[in-house]
Protein backbone atom coordinates (compact mmCIF):
# COMPACT_ATOMS: atom_id res chain seq x y z
CA UNK A 1 0.00 0.00 0.00
CA UNK A 2 2.81 2.30 -1.02
CA UNK A 3 0.36 3.60 -3.48
CA UNK A 4 -1.32 6.08 -0.16
CA UNK A 5 2.07 7.74 0.13
CA UNK A 6 1.89 9.79 -2.92
CA UNK A 7 -1.35 11.14 -1.11
CA UNK A 8 -3.41 10.88 -4.19
CA UNK A 9 -7.23 11.50 -3.65
CA UNK A 10 -10.70 10.73 -4.17
CA UNK A 11 -12.25 13.73 -5.63
CA UNK A 12 -15.94 12.65 -4.66
CA UNK A 13 -18.74 14.45 -6.37
CA UNK A 14 -22.24 14.42 -5.60
CA UNK A 15 -25.57 16.43 -5.15
CA UNK A 16 -26.81 14.35 -2.93
CA UNK A 17 -25.42 15.25 0.74
CA UNK A 18 -26.20 11.56 2.48
CA UNK A 19 -24.82 9.89 -0.05
CA UNK A 20 -21.85 11.79 -0.15
CA UNK A 21 -21.40 10.87 3.16
CA UNK A 22 -22.15 6.85 2.67
CA UNK A 23 -19.37 6.75 -0.14
CA UNK A 24 -16.90 9.12 1.26
CA UNK A 25 -16.90 5.91 4.36
CA UNK A 26 -16.49 3.56 1.48
CA UNK A 27 -13.56 5.02 0.97
CA UNK A 28 -12.45 6.53 4.63
CA UNK A 29 -12.88 2.83 5.92
CA UNK A 30 -10.33 1.44 2.67
CA UNK A 31 -8.07 3.96 3.93
CA UNK A 32 -8.24 6.02 1.09
CA UNK A 33 -8.15 9.93 1.49
CA UNK A 34 -11.84 11.62 0.00
CA UNK A 35 -12.31 14.79 -0.82
CA UNK A 36 -16.38 15.22 -0.57
CA UNK A 37 -17.96 17.72 -3.00
CA UNK A 38 -21.83 18.66 -3.35
CA UNK A 39 -21.35 21.30 -5.93
CA UNK A 40 -19.52 20.10 -9.51
CA UNK A 41 -19.09 23.50 -10.20
CA UNK A 42 -16.68 24.25 -7.33
CA UNK A 43 -14.12 21.32 -8.45
CA UNK A 44 -13.64 22.65 -11.83
CA UNK A 45 -12.81 25.19 -11.01
CA UNK A 46 -10.32 23.92 -8.21
CA UNK A 47 -8.47 21.37 -10.28
CA UNK A 48 -5.44 21.85 -12.46
CA UNK A 49 -3.23 19.48 -14.43
CA UNK A 50 -0.89 18.09 -11.71
CA UNK A 51 -4.16 17.30 -9.03
CA UNK A 52 -3.04 14.56 -6.99
CA UNK A 53 -6.24 12.46 -7.38
CA UNK A 54 -9.26 10.62 -9.18
CA UNK A 55 -12.47 12.03 -10.07
CA UNK A 56 -15.74 10.01 -8.88
CA UNK A 57 -19.04 11.93 -10.25
CA UNK A 58 -22.59 11.41 -10.33
CA UNK A 59 -23.65 11.69 -13.98
CA UNK A 60 -27.65 14.05 -12.52
CA UNK A 61 -26.88 17.02 -10.77
CA UNK A 62 -28.03 20.70 -11.17
CA UNK A 63 -25.58 23.64 -12.29
CA UNK A 64 -23.61 21.02 -13.82
CA UNK A 65 -24.26 17.41 -14.84
CA UNK A 66 -21.15 14.51 -14.62
CA UNK A 67 -20.83 14.78 -18.37
CA UNK A 68 -20.32 18.24 -18.56
CA UNK A 69 -18.35 17.98 -15.32
CA UNK A 70 -16.08 15.31 -17.44
CA UNK A 71 -15.43 17.80 -20.37
CA UNK A 72 -14.06 20.42 -18.09
CA UNK A 73 -11.51 18.05 -16.62
CA UNK A 74 -10.16 16.55 -19.67
CA UNK A 75 -9.70 20.10 -21.05
CA UNK A 76 -7.58 20.77 -17.68
CA UNK A 77 -5.66 17.16 -17.94
CA UNK A 78 -7.12 14.38 -20.16
CA UNK A 79 -5.41 11.99 -17.91
CA UNK A 80 -7.04 12.48 -14.46
CA UNK A 81 -9.26 9.01 -14.10
CA UNK A 82 -13.20 9.89 -14.46
CA UNK A 83 -15.69 7.34 -12.61
CA UNK A 84 -18.71 7.78 -13.06
CA UNK A 85 -21.47 6.97 -10.70
CA UNK A 86 -24.91 7.36 -12.46
CA UNK A 87 -28.84 6.23 -10.99
CA UNK A 88 -29.79 5.66 -14.30
CA UNK A 89 -27.69 4.63 -16.77
CA UNK A 90 -28.17 2.77 -20.21
CA UNK A 91 -25.85 0.88 -22.36
CA UNK A 92 -25.51 3.25 -25.41
CA UNK A 93 -24.37 5.94 -22.52
CA UNK A 94 -22.27 3.81 -20.83
CA UNK A 95 -20.36 2.97 -23.90
CA UNK A 96 -20.17 6.53 -25.35
CA UNK A 97 -19.12 7.91 -22.22
CA UNK A 98 -16.43 4.91 -22.05
CA UNK A 99 -15.55 5.49 -25.59
CA UNK A 100 -14.91 9.42 -24.88
CA UNK A 101 -12.42 8.28 -22.17
CA UNK A 102 -14.38 7.52 -19.05
CA UNK A 103 -12.18 5.11 -16.58
CA UNK A 104 -15.07 3.33 -15.39
CA UNK A 105 -19.10 3.67 -14.92
CA UNK A 106 -20.96 2.43 -11.82
CA UNK A 107 -24.52 1.63 -11.65
CA UNK A 108 -25.90 2.81 -8.76
CA UNK A 109 -26.43 1.34 -5.83
CA UNK A 110 -22.65 0.54 -6.28
CA UNK A 111 -20.76 -2.61 -5.00
CA UNK A 112 -18.62 -0.65 -2.81
CA UNK A 113 -16.10 -3.74 -3.55
CA UNK A 114 -16.00 -3.27 -6.85
CA UNK A 115 -15.73 0.73 -6.81
CA UNK A 116 -12.73 0.19 -4.36
CA UNK A 117 -11.33 -1.82 -6.69
CA UNK A 118 -11.79 0.39 -9.30
CA UNK A 119 -10.65 3.34 -7.81
CA UNK A 120 -7.84 1.24 -6.79
CA UNK A 121 -7.26 1.33 -9.97
CA UNK A 122 -7.71 4.93 -11.02
CA UNK A 123 -5.44 5.99 -8.54
CA UNK A 124 -2.41 3.76 -9.78
CA UNK A 125 -3.04 4.91 -12.97
CA UNK A 126 -2.87 8.46 -11.85
CA UNK A 127 -0.05 8.00 -9.79
CA UNK A 128 1.70 6.45 -12.68
CA UNK A 129 0.99 9.33 -15.01
CA UNK A 130 1.82 11.77 -12.42
CA UNK A 131 5.02 9.54 -12.07
CA UNK A 132 6.16 9.47 -15.50
CA UNK A 133 5.70 13.16 -16.05
CA UNK A 134 7.31 13.60 -12.95
CA UNK A 135 10.44 11.57 -14.68
CA UNK A 136 9.75 13.00 -17.82
CA UNK A 137 10.50 16.92 -16.38
CA UNK A 138 13.53 15.04 -14.61
CA UNK A 139 14.96 13.88 -17.47
CA UNK A 140 14.78 16.94 -19.63
CA UNK B 1 -192.24 28.05 24.79
CA UNK B 2 -194.31 25.17 24.94
CA UNK B 3 -191.97 23.15 23.03
CA UNK B 4 -189.13 24.13 24.62
CA UNK B 5 -187.28 25.24 21.39
CA UNK B 6 -187.46 27.25 18.45
CA UNK B 7 -185.51 28.39 15.73
CA UNK B 8 -185.95 31.54 14.09
CA UNK B 9 -184.51 33.56 11.14
CA UNK B 10 -185.24 37.11 11.85
CA UNK B 11 -183.82 40.76 11.04
CA UNK B 12 -183.53 42.07 14.23
CA UNK B 13 -185.39 45.29 15.02
CA UNK B 14 -183.06 47.47 16.56
CA UNK B 15 -179.64 46.28 14.64
CA UNK B 16 -181.20 46.09 11.61
CA UNK B 17 -178.95 42.97 10.70
CA UNK B 18 -180.53 39.57 10.01
CA UNK B 19 -179.84 36.22 12.12
CA UNK B 20 -180.79 32.76 13.37
CA UNK B 21 -182.31 33.00 16.76
CA UNK B 22 -181.87 29.92 18.63
CA UNK B 23 -184.31 29.82 21.59
CA UNK B 24 -184.14 27.02 24.06
CA UNK B 25 -186.41 26.19 27.20
CA UNK B 26 -184.41 26.03 30.41
CA UNK B 27 -186.25 23.54 32.86
CA UNK B 28 -185.38 23.04 36.24
CA UNK B 29 -187.53 20.19 38.13
CA UNK B 30 -189.96 19.88 34.99
CA UNK B 31 -190.51 23.59 35.50
CA UNK B 32 -189.33 25.99 32.96
CA UNK B 33 -186.78 28.37 34.88
CA UNK B 34 -186.37 30.76 31.37
CA UNK B 35 -185.12 30.91 27.92
CA UNK B 36 -181.54 30.97 26.30
CA UNK B 37 -181.63 32.65 23.08
CA UNK B 38 -178.74 32.52 20.53
CA UNK B 39 -178.12 35.06 17.40
CA UNK B 40 -176.11 33.68 14.88
CA UNK B 41 -175.14 36.26 12.32
CA UNK B 42 -174.18 35.15 8.72
CA UNK B 43 -172.33 37.95 7.88
CA UNK B 44 -168.72 36.30 7.89
CA UNK B 45 -169.93 33.46 6.12
CA UNK B 46 -171.36 35.61 3.31
CA UNK B 47 -167.96 37.52 3.38
CA UNK B 48 -166.36 33.97 2.47
CA UNK B 49 -168.62 33.44 0.57
CA UNK B 50 -168.49 36.59 -1.82
CA UNK B 51 -164.89 35.59 -2.73
CA UNK B 52 -165.80 32.61 -4.69
CA UNK B 53 -166.55 33.07 -8.21
CA UNK B 54 -170.26 31.75 -7.84
CA UNK B 55 -173.14 32.99 -6.52
CA UNK B 56 -174.63 31.07 -3.16
CA UNK B 57 -177.52 32.18 -1.30
CA UNK B 58 -179.49 30.11 1.58
CA UNK B 59 -183.51 30.00 1.33
CA UNK B 60 -185.75 29.36 4.00
CA UNK B 61 -188.89 27.13 3.58
CA UNK B 62 -190.51 29.74 2.02
CA UNK B 63 -188.27 30.14 -0.48
CA UNK B 64 -187.16 33.56 1.08
CA UNK B 65 -183.54 34.62 0.24
CA UNK B 66 -182.37 34.64 3.82
CA UNK B 67 -178.89 35.69 3.02
CA UNK B 68 -176.71 35.56 0.10
CA UNK B 69 -172.91 36.47 -1.41
CA UNK B 70 -174.90 38.94 -3.39
CA UNK B 71 -176.41 41.14 -1.09
CA UNK B 72 -178.81 42.58 -2.97
CA UNK B 73 -180.16 39.31 -3.55
CA UNK B 74 -181.57 39.38 0.24
CA UNK B 75 -184.77 39.42 1.67
CA UNK B 76 -186.12 38.39 -2.20
CA UNK B 77 -187.94 35.69 -2.92
CA UNK B 78 -187.17 32.55 -5.04
CA UNK B 79 -190.94 31.97 -6.05
CA UNK B 80 -193.86 34.24 -5.76
CA UNK B 81 -195.46 34.01 -2.57
CA UNK B 82 -198.84 33.32 -2.08
CA UNK B 83 -201.00 35.71 0.03
CA UNK B 84 -201.46 34.08 3.27
CA UNK B 85 -197.65 33.97 3.31
CA UNK B 86 -197.22 37.42 2.03
CA UNK B 87 -199.65 38.19 5.16
CA UNK B 88 -197.65 35.87 7.55
CA UNK B 89 -194.55 38.21 6.86
CA UNK B 90 -195.83 41.18 6.89
CA UNK B 91 -197.72 39.94 10.30
CA UNK B 92 -194.61 38.71 12.33
CA UNK B 93 -192.02 41.25 10.77
CA UNK B 94 -189.70 38.65 10.14
CA UNK B 95 -188.34 40.74 7.40
CA UNK B 96 -188.95 44.44 8.49
CA UNK B 97 -192.64 46.18 7.46
CA UNK B 98 -191.12 46.10 3.76
CA UNK B 99 -192.73 43.78 1.12
CA UNK B 100 -190.36 41.08 -0.38
CA UNK B 101 -189.79 41.50 -4.32
CA UNK B 102 -189.25 39.00 -6.64
CA UNK B 103 -185.22 37.57 -6.51
CA UNK B 104 -184.13 39.05 -9.75
CA UNK B 105 -182.32 35.78 -10.31
CA UNK B 106 -184.69 32.88 -11.56
CA UNK B 107 -183.87 28.82 -11.03
CA UNK B 108 -186.11 26.46 -12.32
CA UNK B 109 -187.28 23.24 -11.28
CA UNK B 110 -183.95 21.35 -13.54
CA UNK B 111 -181.72 23.91 -11.18
CA UNK B 112 -181.17 25.87 -14.64
CA UNK B 113 -181.78 29.27 -14.69
CA UNK B 114 -180.78 32.34 -15.65
CA UNK B 115 -179.41 35.12 -13.73
CA UNK B 116 -180.05 39.15 -13.42
CA UNK B 117 -177.81 39.68 -16.25
CA UNK B 118 -179.82 37.12 -18.61
CA UNK B 119 -176.87 34.14 -17.78
CA UNK B 120 -177.65 31.21 -18.11
CA UNK B 121 -176.64 29.05 -14.61
CA UNK B 122 -176.55 26.03 -12.86
CA UNK B 123 -177.76 25.97 -9.19
CA UNK B 124 -176.47 22.83 -6.84
CA UNK B 125 -178.75 22.71 -3.59
CA UNK B 126 -177.74 21.73 -0.30
CA UNK B 127 -180.74 21.08 1.90
CA UNK B 128 -180.65 21.69 5.47
CA UNK B 129 -183.51 19.83 6.67
CA UNK B 130 -183.16 20.95 10.96
CA UNK B 131 -184.16 24.32 9.63
CA UNK B 132 -185.91 23.40 6.55
CA UNK B 133 -183.02 25.93 4.35
CA UNK B 134 -181.57 25.58 1.03
CA UNK B 135 -177.92 26.12 0.23
CA UNK B 136 -178.01 26.96 -3.56
CA UNK B 137 -175.01 27.62 -5.24
CA UNK B 138 -175.41 28.79 -8.61
CA UNK B 139 -172.41 29.20 -11.45
CA UNK B 140 -172.56 30.39 -15.07
CA UNK B 141 -172.75 27.78 -17.43
CA UNK B 142 -170.59 29.31 -19.68
CA UNK B 143 -167.85 29.77 -17.63
CA UNK B 144 -168.66 26.51 -15.91
CA UNK B 145 -168.22 24.92 -18.99
CA UNK B 146 -165.19 27.07 -20.09
CA UNK B 147 -163.85 26.31 -16.68
CA UNK B 148 -164.84 22.62 -17.15
CA UNK B 149 -162.92 22.43 -20.94
CA UNK B 150 -160.08 24.14 -19.09
CA UNK B 151 -159.88 21.77 -16.47
CA UNK B 152 -160.41 18.79 -18.58
CA UNK B 153 -157.86 20.88 -20.68
CA UNK B 154 -155.44 21.46 -17.68
CA UNK B 155 -155.72 18.07 -16.19
CA UNK B 156 -154.70 16.69 -20.31
CA UNK B 157 -152.13 19.01 -19.63
CA UNK B 158 -151.66 18.39 -16.18
CA UNK B 159 -151.83 14.46 -17.13
CA UNK B 160 -149.42 15.19 -20.36
CA UNK B 161 -147.40 16.95 -17.70
CA UNK B 162 -147.17 14.38 -15.37
CA UNK B 163 -146.78 11.92 -18.03
CA UNK B 164 -144.13 14.77 -19.51
CA UNK B 165 -142.68 15.01 -16.31
CA UNK B 166 -142.87 11.16 -15.19
CA UNK B 167 -140.96 10.38 -18.96
CA UNK B 168 -138.59 12.93 -17.58
CA UNK B 169 -138.44 12.02 -13.98
CA UNK B 170 -137.41 8.33 -15.09
CA UNK B 171 -135.40 9.91 -18.29
CA UNK B 172 -133.33 12.12 -15.72
CA UNK B 173 -133.65 8.90 -13.61
CA UNK B 174 -132.21 6.78 -15.97
CA UNK B 175 -130.24 9.55 -17.50
CA UNK B 176 -129.03 10.40 -13.91
CA UNK B 177 -128.74 6.84 -12.87
CA UNK B 178 -126.74 6.09 -16.16
CA UNK B 179 -124.75 9.93 -15.64
CA UNK B 180 -124.17 8.53 -12.15
CA UNK B 181 -122.61 5.65 -13.44
CA UNK B 182 -121.03 7.22 -16.11
CA UNK B 183 -120.05 10.03 -13.65
CA UNK B 184 -118.76 7.38 -11.30
CA UNK B 185 -117.13 5.73 -14.69
CA UNK B 186 -115.43 8.91 -15.59
CA UNK B 187 -114.56 9.48 -12.34
CA UNK B 188 -112.97 6.27 -11.84
CA UNK B 189 -111.26 6.89 -15.33
CA UNK B 190 -110.22 10.11 -14.35
CA UNK B 191 -108.48 8.90 -10.95
CA UNK B 192 -107.09 6.17 -12.47
CA UNK B 193 -105.61 8.25 -15.73
CA UNK B 194 -104.39 11.37 -13.35
CA UNK B 195 -103.20 9.18 -11.04
CA UNK B 196 -101.38 7.12 -13.57
CA UNK B 197 -100.22 10.27 -15.23
CA UNK B 198 -98.77 11.22 -11.79
CA UNK B 199 -97.17 8.43 -11.42
CA UNK B 200 -96.16 8.21 -14.81
CA UNK B 201 -94.91 11.99 -14.30
CA UNK B 202 -93.23 10.57 -10.83
CA UNK B 203 -91.37 7.82 -12.64
CA UNK B 204 -89.85 9.97 -15.45
CA UNK B 205 -88.82 12.31 -12.83
CA UNK B 206 -87.41 9.99 -10.43
CA UNK B 207 -85.99 8.39 -14.06
CA UNK B 208 -84.97 11.92 -15.18
CA UNK B 209 -83.67 11.94 -11.42
CA UNK B 210 -81.81 8.76 -12.25
CA UNK B 211 -80.26 9.96 -15.21
CA UNK B 212 -79.19 13.28 -13.99
CA UNK B 213 -77.50 11.06 -11.21
CA UNK B 214 -76.09 8.66 -13.39
CA UNK B 215 -74.64 11.73 -15.35
CA UNK B 216 -73.24 12.94 -12.74
CA UNK B 217 -71.67 10.41 -11.22
CA UNK B 218 -70.56 9.31 -14.97
CA UNK B 219 -69.44 13.57 -15.55
CA UNK B 220 -67.39 12.87 -12.30
CA UNK B 221 -65.84 9.69 -13.54
CA UNK B 222 -65.14 10.99 -17.03
CA UNK B 223 -63.52 13.96 -15.18
CA UNK B 224 -61.27 12.07 -12.42
CA UNK B 225 -60.79 9.51 -15.53
CA UNK B 226 -59.18 12.43 -17.55
CA UNK B 227 -57.55 13.91 -14.23
CA UNK B 228 -55.87 10.15 -13.96
CA UNK B 229 -54.86 9.51 -17.45
CA UNK B 230 -53.31 12.69 -17.23
CA UNK B 231 -51.54 11.80 -14.10
CA UNK B 232 -50.57 8.67 -15.30
CA UNK B 233 -49.07 10.24 -18.60
CA UNK B 234 -47.07 12.91 -16.20
CA UNK B 235 -45.96 9.88 -14.32
CA UNK B 236 -44.08 8.17 -17.41
CA UNK B 237 -42.09 12.04 -17.56
CA UNK B 238 -41.47 11.52 -13.50
CA UNK B 239 -40.93 8.05 -13.36
CA UNK B 240 -36.97 8.87 -14.16
CA UNK B 241 -37.16 11.74 -11.70
CA UNK B 242 -38.56 9.50 -8.80
CA UNK B 243 -36.31 6.44 -9.76
CA UNK B 244 -34.04 8.76 -9.22
CA UNK B 245 -34.81 10.06 -5.88
CA UNK B 246 -35.84 6.37 -4.68
CA UNK B 247 -31.99 5.12 -6.28
CA UNK B 248 -30.13 7.85 -4.12
CA UNK B 249 -31.10 6.77 -0.69
CA UNK B 250 -31.30 3.00 -1.96
CA UNK B 251 -27.67 3.18 -3.08
CA UNK B 252 -26.56 5.16 0.26
CA UNK B 253 -28.30 2.25 2.39
CA UNK B 254 -26.27 -0.27 0.39
CA UNK B 255 -23.16 1.88 1.33
CA UNK B 256 -24.23 2.27 4.72
CA UNK B 257 -25.04 -1.34 5.57
CA UNK B 258 -21.68 -2.78 3.91
CA UNK B 259 -19.80 0.00 5.65
CA UNK B 260 -21.58 -1.24 8.69
CA UNK B 261 -20.16 -5.05 8.21
CA UNK B 262 -16.85 -4.02 7.77
CA UNK B 263 -17.16 -1.60 11.17
CA UNK B 264 -18.46 -4.52 12.94
CA UNK B 265 -15.75 -6.11 12.01
CA UNK B 266 -13.84 -4.31 13.48
CA UNK B 267 -15.78 -3.86 16.39
CA UNK B 268 -16.24 -0.18 16.01
CA UNK B 269 -19.99 -0.38 17.07
CA UNK B 270 -20.76 2.89 17.81
CA UNK B 271 -19.93 4.29 14.51
CA UNK B 272 -21.35 0.84 12.93
CA UNK B 273 -24.56 1.73 14.77
CA UNK B 274 -24.78 5.16 13.31
CA UNK B 275 -24.74 3.77 10.01
CA UNK B 276 -27.79 1.79 10.79
CA UNK B 277 -29.49 5.00 12.23
CA UNK B 278 -28.81 6.29 9.03
CA UNK B 279 -30.22 3.29 7.17
CA UNK B 280 -33.63 3.43 9.12
CA UNK B 281 -33.94 6.95 7.88
CA UNK B 282 -33.45 6.52 3.97
CA UNK B 283 -35.81 3.86 4.62
CA UNK B 284 -38.28 6.46 5.77
CA UNK B 285 -37.24 8.92 3.10
CA UNK B 286 -38.09 5.92 0.52
CA UNK B 287 -41.37 5.05 1.84
CA UNK B 288 -42.67 9.14 1.75
CA UNK B 289 -41.40 8.78 -2.04
CA UNK B 290 -43.48 5.70 -2.57
CA UNK B 291 -46.18 6.66 -0.88
CA UNK B 292 -46.09 10.07 -2.74
CA UNK B 293 -45.85 8.04 -6.14
CA UNK B 294 -48.82 5.70 -4.85
CA UNK B 295 -50.96 8.66 -3.96
CA UNK B 296 -50.50 10.75 -7.53
CA UNK B 297 -51.10 7.39 -9.69
CA UNK B 298 -53.89 6.13 -7.43
CA UNK B 299 -57.55 7.01 -8.87
CA UNK B 300 -57.97 9.97 -6.49
CA UNK B 301 -60.91 11.15 -4.17
CA UNK B 302 -62.92 13.59 -5.22
CA UNK B 303 -62.68 15.64 -1.23
CA UNK B 304 -61.01 19.08 -0.62
CA UNK B 305 -59.49 19.23 2.37
CA UNK B 306 -57.03 21.21 4.70
CA UNK B 307 -53.86 21.29 2.96
CA UNK B 308 -50.12 22.50 3.55
CA UNK B 309 -49.28 24.43 0.81
CA UNK B 310 -45.61 23.42 1.35
CA UNK B 311 -46.21 19.96 1.90
CA UNK B 312 -48.00 20.04 -1.83
CA UNK B 313 -44.41 22.18 -3.14
CA UNK B 314 -42.56 19.63 -1.43
CA UNK B 315 -44.67 16.61 -3.38
CA UNK B 316 -44.42 18.17 -6.73
CA UNK B 317 -40.39 18.65 -6.01
CA UNK B 318 -39.68 15.29 -5.25
CA UNK B 319 -42.00 14.08 -7.86
CA UNK B 320 -40.46 16.07 -10.95
CA UNK B 321 -37.59 18.41 -9.23
CA UNK B 322 -34.89 15.64 -9.99
CA UNK B 323 -35.90 16.06 -13.76
CA UNK B 324 -35.77 19.82 -13.47
CA UNK B 325 -32.29 19.71 -11.86
CA UNK B 326 -31.10 16.50 -14.10
CA UNK B 327 -32.20 18.79 -16.74
CA UNK B 328 -29.55 20.99 -16.09
CA UNK B 329 -31.80 24.17 -14.89
CA UNK B 330 -31.43 26.93 -12.50
CA UNK B 331 -34.60 25.55 -10.35
CA UNK B 332 -35.43 27.60 -7.14
CA UNK B 333 -38.19 27.53 -4.80
CA UNK B 334 -38.74 30.72 -2.86
CA UNK B 335 -41.11 31.14 0.18
CA UNK B 336 -42.00 27.73 0.98
CA UNK B 337 -42.53 28.59 4.45
CA UNK B 338 -44.16 25.98 7.13
CA UNK B 339 -45.89 29.15 9.07
CA UNK B 340 -48.14 29.57 6.18
CA UNK B 341 -52.13 28.89 6.27
CA UNK B 342 -53.48 25.32 5.50
CA UNK B 343 -55.66 26.12 2.42
CA UNK B 344 -58.55 24.85 0.83
CA UNK B 345 -57.60 21.71 -1.64
CA UNK B 346 -57.37 18.32 -2.29
CA UNK B 347 -53.45 17.27 -1.84
CA UNK B 348 -53.06 15.39 -4.98
CA UNK B 349 -54.81 17.50 -7.62
CA UNK B 350 -53.14 19.95 -6.01
CA UNK B 351 -49.76 18.55 -6.43
CA UNK B 352 -50.86 17.13 -10.23
CA UNK B 353 -51.68 20.90 -11.60
CA UNK B 354 -48.50 21.50 -9.78
CA UNK B 355 -46.34 19.37 -11.42
CA UNK B 356 -48.52 19.82 -14.99
CA UNK B 357 -47.30 23.62 -14.62
CA UNK B 358 -43.74 22.38 -13.89
CA UNK B 359 -43.27 20.45 -16.42
CA UNK B 360 -44.82 22.57 -18.93
CA UNK B 361 -41.69 25.06 -18.07
CA UNK B 362 -39.38 22.36 -18.18
CA UNK B 363 -40.34 21.54 -21.52
CA UNK B 364 -40.64 25.45 -22.57
CA UNK B 365 -36.73 25.82 -21.36
CA UNK B 366 -35.64 22.80 -23.26
CA UNK B 367 -33.94 24.92 -25.83
CA UNK B 368 -32.64 28.09 -23.73
CA UNK B 369 -29.38 28.25 -23.11
CA UNK B 370 -29.60 28.66 -19.23
CA UNK B 371 -32.69 27.19 -18.39
CA UNK B 372 -34.33 28.81 -15.48
CA UNK B 373 -37.37 27.54 -13.10
CA UNK B 374 -38.71 29.28 -10.12
CA UNK B 375 -41.63 28.04 -7.71
CA UNK B 376 -42.45 30.95 -5.60
CA UNK B 377 -44.76 30.70 -2.59
CA UNK B 378 -47.16 34.13 -1.63
CA UNK B 379 -49.51 34.88 0.60
CA UNK B 380 -52.16 36.86 -0.95
CA UNK B 381 -54.87 37.96 1.57
CA UNK B 382 -57.42 35.45 1.55
CA UNK B 383 -55.42 33.13 -1.13
CA UNK B 384 -52.11 31.62 -0.73
CA UNK B 385 -50.29 31.39 -4.42
CA UNK B 386 -47.92 29.63 -6.03
CA UNK B 387 -46.02 31.00 -8.94
CA UNK B 388 -44.48 28.72 -11.53
CA UNK B 389 -41.92 31.39 -13.54
CA UNK B 390 -39.58 30.16 -16.70
CA UNK B 391 -37.68 31.70 -18.70
CA UNK B 392 -38.35 30.19 -21.76
CA UNK B 393 -39.90 31.76 -25.03
CA UNK B 394 -42.69 32.35 -23.44
CA UNK B 395 -46.82 32.39 -24.71
CA UNK B 396 -48.03 34.22 -27.61
CA UNK B 397 -50.54 37.07 -26.57
CA UNK B 398 -52.17 35.80 -29.76
CA UNK B 399 -52.78 32.47 -27.79
CA UNK B 400 -52.87 33.01 -24.28
CA UNK B 401 -56.32 33.53 -23.82
CA UNK B 402 -56.71 29.82 -25.39
CA UNK B 403 -54.48 27.88 -23.32
CA UNK B 404 -56.69 26.43 -20.72
CA UNK B 405 -59.41 25.61 -23.61
CA UNK B 406 -59.04 21.62 -23.56
CA UNK B 407 -56.81 20.08 -26.82
CA UNK B 408 -55.17 23.79 -27.30
CA UNK B 409 -51.82 22.87 -27.44
CA UNK B 410 -48.53 23.91 -29.05
CA UNK B 411 -46.51 20.96 -28.11
CA UNK B 412 -45.93 18.32 -31.56
CA UNK B 413 -46.91 15.52 -28.66
CA UNK B 414 -49.39 16.75 -26.29
CA UNK B 415 -52.76 16.56 -25.81
CA UNK B 416 -54.00 19.61 -24.65
CA UNK B 417 -55.75 18.70 -21.61
CA UNK B 418 -53.07 19.25 -19.04
CA UNK B 419 -53.83 22.98 -18.29
CA UNK B 420 -58.05 22.25 -19.12
CA UNK B 421 -57.61 20.01 -16.25
CA UNK B 422 -55.57 22.33 -14.15
CA UNK B 423 -58.08 24.49 -14.55
CA UNK B 424 -60.79 22.41 -14.08
CA UNK B 425 -59.31 21.13 -10.81
CA UNK B 426 -58.37 24.60 -9.01
CA UNK B 427 -62.03 26.28 -10.25
CA UNK B 428 -63.12 23.16 -8.15
CA UNK B 429 -61.06 24.03 -5.38
CA UNK B 430 -62.35 28.07 -5.49
CA UNK B 431 -59.66 28.67 -6.66
CA UNK B 432 -58.04 29.49 -9.70
CA UNK B 433 -54.99 29.04 -12.48
CA UNK B 434 -53.98 31.93 -14.46
CA UNK B 435 -51.11 33.28 -17.15
CA UNK B 436 -49.41 36.57 -15.40
CA UNK B 437 -46.34 38.46 -16.22
CA UNK B 438 -43.12 36.52 -16.01
CA UNK B 439 -40.63 38.25 -14.43
CA UNK B 440 -37.60 35.73 -16.20
CA UNK B 441 -39.00 36.59 -19.42
CA UNK B 442 -40.44 33.37 -20.24
CA UNK B 443 -44.17 32.16 -18.98
CA UNK B 444 -45.53 32.49 -15.66
CA UNK B 445 -48.23 30.76 -13.94
CA UNK B 446 -49.93 31.34 -11.13
CA UNK B 447 -52.19 29.24 -8.97
CA UNK B 448 -54.18 30.38 -5.94
CA UNK B 449 -56.46 28.57 -3.65
CA UNK B 450 -58.57 29.71 -0.61
CA UNK B 451 -56.79 29.92 3.27
CA UNK B 452 -59.56 28.19 5.14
Amino acid sequence: MNDLDFDIRVYLVDDDETLLKAISQIYELDGMPVVPISDPVRLSDEIDRDLLGVVVTDVRMPRMDGFKLFEKIKSIDPEIPVIFVTGHADVPMVLDTLRNGAFDFFSKPIDSEHLLSSTRRAIETRRLVLENRALRNLAQ
Amino acid sequence: MSTGESDYFAKGERTGKAGLFLARRVDQNGKPLGVIIVKVEFEEVTELWKELNTTTFVTNSDDIILFSSDSSLNFSTLQPLSEAQKQEVLETKQFGSELLSEALLVIGPDLMGVDSKDRDIQATVLAIPELGWKIYRTELIAPALEAANRRILLQLLSAALVVVCLGLFMISRLSRERQRAQTTKFLTTEVARQTKELSDTNKQLEFEMNEREKFNERFRIAREDLAQANRLGSIGAITASVAHEINQPVSAIRAFAENAVKLLARAETSRAEQNIVSIVELTTKIGNITNELRRYARRGTLLIGQVSICDVADGAELLIGDRIVGAGVDFTVVGAEPTLPLVKAGRVRLEQVLVNVLQNALEAVAETPSPKIEMRIGDEGKFVSITVTDNGPGIEDSVASEVFTPFFTKKPQGLGIGLGIAKDIMSEFGGSIELVASKLGGAAFKLKVQKI
